[in-house]
């Protein structure tokens, strides 16, 4: 970017850094990164970002970002925001295109030995049997009228259709269905890229990974999560596919309207957005939450077929193999919730793009299995390092609305990683380290090589030391699936 | 003169498109859209669509006329190479799109892209040369 503006950041600790209020700022910024993190974050326009957001009418308390910040549309990656209910606004590149974008673990009885014969085998069979790839179709085909089934009943559509038990749903955010969900406010055109993609995992960085928990950093917690040591995991990462991408496209184009009709002043056109309580802002949180419930839906198909290949290629039963979903969460929404603001509790809408909801211990969101411990936070990282499980906190809820990081965020472009692995054969490397790959592109398994993204355990480092989340448990890829 | 290349952007793909005229810049960065979907040295142009696109104004125009392209091809499956004018102005146009159907056997898509953004957009004029600059999501 040639337009690099320095943004003066003030230290706080050694975990949080204030951007002042400056101009026409409501509010201030916070960033929480260590002095590494935030070279990364110098690099890009992101701490800008960060400042941008603070303009927007209505943000309560500072405009925050977590430590796996990088450059997005308006709001960065890693943004976290909360507006007033009342008088704030809802903005669709706070939530960003792949609404609901998100990730599931699942558990299982299996240990490593069990698996060690048949790895291959399973990831064979794993992306034979789920749609992955640019464009992928899947094997569904649904009329509009049961789409727009899924768009108002989300997880519960794909349980009532054969997809799961009715207990994964106690494991999903929100139980996989997020009130409001009108689809009358959805576009033909999103229906029809949505059609038929219910089902796929898409591609770029959506993976479904076969690991195991290489470490456990608190028995207890994960005692109550059902981990353990060297036991078999599943990690399922995808979001709403076209249908959410086309939803943030039609509702930036008429926000883009309204803020020229109310003469909004924003720093960067992206930003566009308009009042919660406005019809705009309305007809926006109604779409993205069916977009939110097609893509829980979705990960629950996929999770659905991740249980029979399991079942099919091991030929073990559903009880031996014990695949209890642990949890599912989004990572790029608008929720509508209630938090402590000036000592007073107020209803507001939590952005968070590129961050996950990380509730304390006794919210009452939370299932009653994990309501004394809090709820797990899941943290994709690259698929050759490690994945995180980690809790929420107190903490969290006191400084962030309730959020935590979501990933590990590029360090490198895709150009620059197709560059650093001219002539190198990334599967065997990858092989060499005990990971199996299978992608649908060449292409997109070299962009997404494992040093294009910042160690994920540098971030995580940085919630659990900053306090706005605990670590539970490390996962290790062994097995991946890329689109 | 190429008709357009990339620029990194860390999370995305930019690309910068050049032309001799306004129309050439939007022919071009419609062409640089299917260029990095597939590779349209096989794609024939056996297929024409017309397209009629408005905005409030020519940054807006031309990420609406590439978000049109690409929903005809996630939606209807078509690859497009070569794009006519038959009228255009800041605020709207007309096209014919030629290109062919997506056909398993001949074509692969190399990279998703998301949605084409709005971020920092810019089309200007430059020593009677036009330049513009789009991100996409991907």
């Amino acid at each position: 970017m040639s337009n690099k503006e320095k943004i003066h950041l003030e230290k706080i600790d050694d975990y949080r850094w204030r951007i002042p209020r400056t101009g026409k700022m409501r509010v201030d910024g916070v960033i929480y990164a260590d002095e590494i993190l935030l070279k990364d974050i110098h690099e890009d326009e992101s701490a800008k970002q960060v400042a941008n957001v603070a303009h927007l009418p209505g943000i309560q308390k500072y405009s925050l970002a977590m430590p796996d910040i990088h450059w997005g549309y308006g709001f960065p990656i890693g943004g976290v925001a909360a507006f007033d209910w009342q008088e704030g606004v809802i903005s669709p590149g706070g939530v960003g295109y792949d609404i609901n974008c998100g990730t599931r673990l699942l558990r299982t009885n299996l240990s490593i030995p069990d698996l060690r014969a048949k790895i291959r085998d399973l990831v064979n069979a794993l992306y034979q049997n789920i749609p992955s790839g640019v464009g992928s179709k899947g094997a569904l085909r649904l009329s509009t009228q049961e789409l727009r089934q899924v768009l108002k009943q989300g997880t519960a559509w794909a349980v009532k259709n054969g997809y799961g038990s009715p207990e994964d749903l106690d494991f999903t955010e929100d139980r996989g269905c997020m009130e409001g969900a009108d689809p009358g406010v959805i576009s033909e055109r999103a229906l029809e890229r949505g059609m038929p993609q219910l089902g796929t995992l898409g591609s770029g960085n959506h993976f479904l990974e076969v690991g195991f928990v290489e470490e456990v950093y608190d028995a207890q917690l994960a005692r109550v999560f059902g981990l353990s040591k060297d036991q078999v995991t599943i990690l399922i990462h995808s979001g709403s596919r076209g249908l959410g991408y086309q939803v943030c496209d039609d509702f930036l184009k008429k926000m883009g309207e309204r803020v020229r009709q109310l003469g909004l002043e924003l720093p960067d056109r992206q930003l566009a957005c308009d009042f919660i309580r406005s019809k705009t802002g309305q007809d926006y949180f109604s779409g993205m939450a069916c977009s939110a419930n097609y893509a829980w839906a979705n990960r629950q198909m996929l999770m659905h077929w991740t249980r029979q290949v399991f079942e099919r290629v091991l030929q073990m039963s559903p009880k031996e193999l014990g695949m209890r979903l642990v949890y599912d969460v989004c990572h790029n929404i608008a929720k509508r919730e209630s938090h402590t603001i000036d000592g007073k509790l107020r209803e507001v809408c939590v952005h968070r793009k590129g961050a996950t909801r990380a509730f304390p211990p006794g919210h009452p969101a939370l299932p009653e299995a994990y309501r004394s411990v809090g709820q797990p936070v899941l943290i994709p990282g690259d698929m050759g390092r490690y994945s995180y499980v980690l809790v929420g906190t107190q903490v969290a809820m006191q400084e962030t609305f309730g959020s935590t990081c979501h990933g590990a965020g590029r360090v490198q472009s895709r150009t620059q990683a197709k560059k650093a692995s001219k002539g190198r054969a990334l599967h065997r490397e990858l092989e060499d380290h005990g990971i199996f790959v299978m992608a649908a592109s060449r292409a997109t398994l070299v962009e997404e090589a494992p040093e294009a993204y910042k160690d994920v355990s540098q971030v995580v480092e940085v919630v659990h030391q900053a306090g706005i989340s605990q670590k539970v448990a490390k996962l290790r890829p062994w097995g991946v699936v890329k689109g | 003169m190429p008709r357009y290349e990339t620029f990194d952007h860390t999370a995305d793909l930019g690309i910068l498109v050049f032309g001799q005229t306004y129309e050439e810049v939007f022919a071009n960065a419609a062409f640089a859209l299917f260029d990095l979907l597939t590779d349209l040295d096989n794609v024939r142009e056996s297929l024409s669509y017309r397209l009629h696109v408005e905005a409030h104004d020519q940054e807006e125009l031309l990420v609406r006329w590439l978000s049109e392209l690409l929903f005809l091809c996630e939606s209807q499956g078509y690859l497009f190479k070569n794009f006519l004018f038959t009228q255009l102005s800041q605020t709207s146009l007309q096209a014919v799109a030629r290109g062919e159907s997506f056909d398993p056997l001949r074509h692969q898509f190399k990279t998703e892209i998301k949605a084409v953004t709005y971020h920092q957009v810019a089309i200007k004029e430059k020593d009677g040369k036009w330049e513009a600059r789009v991100i996409f999501d991907i």
